[in-house]
């Protein structure tokens, strides 16, 4: 896991920055933590955008750009609070700003607060505010909640640079491994669940090209919810990796069945017969098995088909199944004729 | 407000842009304060009430005016003691509550010690459609309001100086 600790003062001497590189140091085998000052950023300026477009030095440019760069890139960040007149210094403010402004970088970024001070309040007002400032919607970045890290009367929890003070060292140890869990969730969340939810494909403007033309993800999607069939696949190592998501289906696979081998998640006697065709699918003596059954009176077809690159290497199997008694009925009505004459 | 509210008092409006980004190092690195930080410092002293105009940005104080506080809290101290009354616009219908809202907490620390004016506040909300071509507020209700909201700080800094106050303002 890559996180990056922000230090939220351009001051030379500061134990917020001694507790970021302490984190760096002794959580070292849970986490790459990347300590980022923000002393050589310009002050933030709304005229540095368009129309008035204020310039930068090349220097200031790139600063901006490799601090925007290494936030966006991290899987969570640490912001180390000092408290300057019940706040949280105007310098960590400007980073925020350069961060939110015209930019989603800190959208649903998993956000710890960590503060040191002198006194017994402990930056703990200026974490209430950067709490609030993350809340905005134009940062909308994701506080973790409840666990708090307040180093107060700090002087004598610091030697040699760094943080000596044994309950404060077990404190941030729990804190800290709270969060790496909570940045996990919602690294998960992010890939699968939210689609779930919402009901859209990850990227909503990507296309797919193939030999015969091109298809944006919503129409395949979409496609796929219409088709009068169920559709499963499996990769090689004949885990379920996705299922077609027809609203109609009553066959259609639990989402807690994903990446789940094919004999935990099929009854056991469609499960062997899906095993088994896929056997012969990898042994190359067959492309596809059918197996259609009849249940509670109903037609349904049950077939395999095994899936191959162009050089011929398996790549899984796609299994169709579904009701078939209504391509029957439309084959009755009178208005279905043979077009041959 | 210089224009259409302040009639009596002497008013000058002073911008923040010369004054950089705090740091407490300065003391090493630069042994006097900027030029920016000491024009607007002298510009407070000489002055018996300050009005700030307070943006939002992030639900906050823009950087820019926090880092002016600062400046004005760590080696000197023109705002201890000194009247101030916020004002704020915004592009949102908040009109910048929440940034007043932090401003009056970091006007109030220790370190700035100021009088901030309490009761109304006075925010301009949806801010593109609040002002004319010349930079007035359109709404004559908001005008009369901020009047009001003025007159109200000034009987504030009247009392906190003894002298005598203005009665029934909102009548």
């Amino acid at each position: 896991m890559k996180l990056v600790g922000i230090v939220g003062t351009n001051a030379k001497h500061s134990y917020n920055r001694m507790a970021l590189q302490f984190m760096k140091e002794h959580f070292k085998k849970l986490a790459d933590i990347e300590v980022l000052e923000i002393k050589d950023l310009p002050a933030f300026n709304v005229d540095y955008f368009p129309p008035i477009n204020k310039k930068f030095s090349d220097e200031e440019k790139r600063n901006v750009w490799l601090f925007k760069q290494r936030v966006q890139n991290s899987d969570g960040v640490i912001w180390a609070c000092p408290e300057y007149n019940h706040a949280i210094p105007a310098v960590m403010k400007s980073a925020i700003e350069w961060l939110s402004f015209q930019s989603t970088i800190l959208d649903n970024k998993p956000s710890m607060i960590i503060g040191c001070s002198w006194g017994a309040q402990a930056s703990s007002r200026a974490q209430e505010q950067i709490k609030q400032i993350l809340a905005a919607p134009s940062v909308n970045a994701l506080s973790f909640p409840g666990h708090e890290v307040l180093i107060g009367n700090c002087e004598s929890k610091f030697q040699g640079g760094t943080l000596v003070d044994e309950a404060e060292i077990a404190n941030l140890e729990t804190n800290f491994t709270e969060f790496l869990k909570f940045v996990d969730t919602y690294d998960n969340r992010n890939d699968f669940e939210e689609m779930k939810v919402t009901k859209q494909p990850y990227i909503t403007d990507a296309y797919v090209n193939f030999p015969t033309g091109k298809l944006s993800l919503e129409q395949l999607q979409a496609a796929f919810n219409v088709l009068p069939f169920q559709f499963e696949i499996v990769d090689a190592e004949d885990k379920l990796r996705w299922f077609s998501d027809n609203d109609q289906s009553h066959l259609k696979p639990s989402s807690k069945a994903l990446d789940k081998p094919i004999n935990t998640i099929h009854p056991i006697d469609t499960a062997s017969k899906m095993e088994k065709a896929i056997r012969e699918f990898k042994a190359n003596r067959k492309d596809m098995v059918q197996a259609p059954y009849i249940k509670d009176g109903k037609k349904i077809i049950n077939s395999v088909f095994a899936l191959r690159s162009a050089s011929g290497n398996y790549l899984g199997a796609i299994r169709m199944t579904g009701d078939v008694d209504f391509i029957f009925d439309m084959f009755k009505m009178k208005s279905t004729k043979d077009q041959k004459k | 407000m210089k224009a259409n509210i302040i009639k009596d008092q002497d008013f000058q409006i002073d911008n923040i842009d010369q004054v950089p980004m705090f740091c407490e190092d300065f003391k090493g690195d630069l042994p006097i304060l900027p030029q920016g930080v000491q024009d607007l410092a002298e510009d407070i002293e000489a002055a018996d009430a300050v009005i700030i105009a307070c943006p939002e940005y992030n639900h906050s104080v823009p950087s820019a005016l926090k880092s002016v506080t600062e400046w004005l809290s760590y080696t000197i101290h023109p705002l201890k003691d000194k009247p101030v009354m916020i004002v704020g616009a915004s592009t949102q219908p908040t009109g910048s509550s929440r940034a007043q809202v932090h401003l009056r907490a970091i006007l109030n620390s220790p370190g700035i010690h100021a009088l901030v004016w309490q009761g109304n506040e006075f925010l301009i909300g949806n801010a593109t459609q609040a002002f004319d071509d010349a930079g007035n507020i359109k709404d004559p209700a908001k005008v009369l309001f901020l009047q009001e909201c003025f007159d109200e700080f000034i009987n504030f800094v009247n009392r906190l100086n003894g002298k005598p106050v203005k009665k029934d303002i909102d009548e």
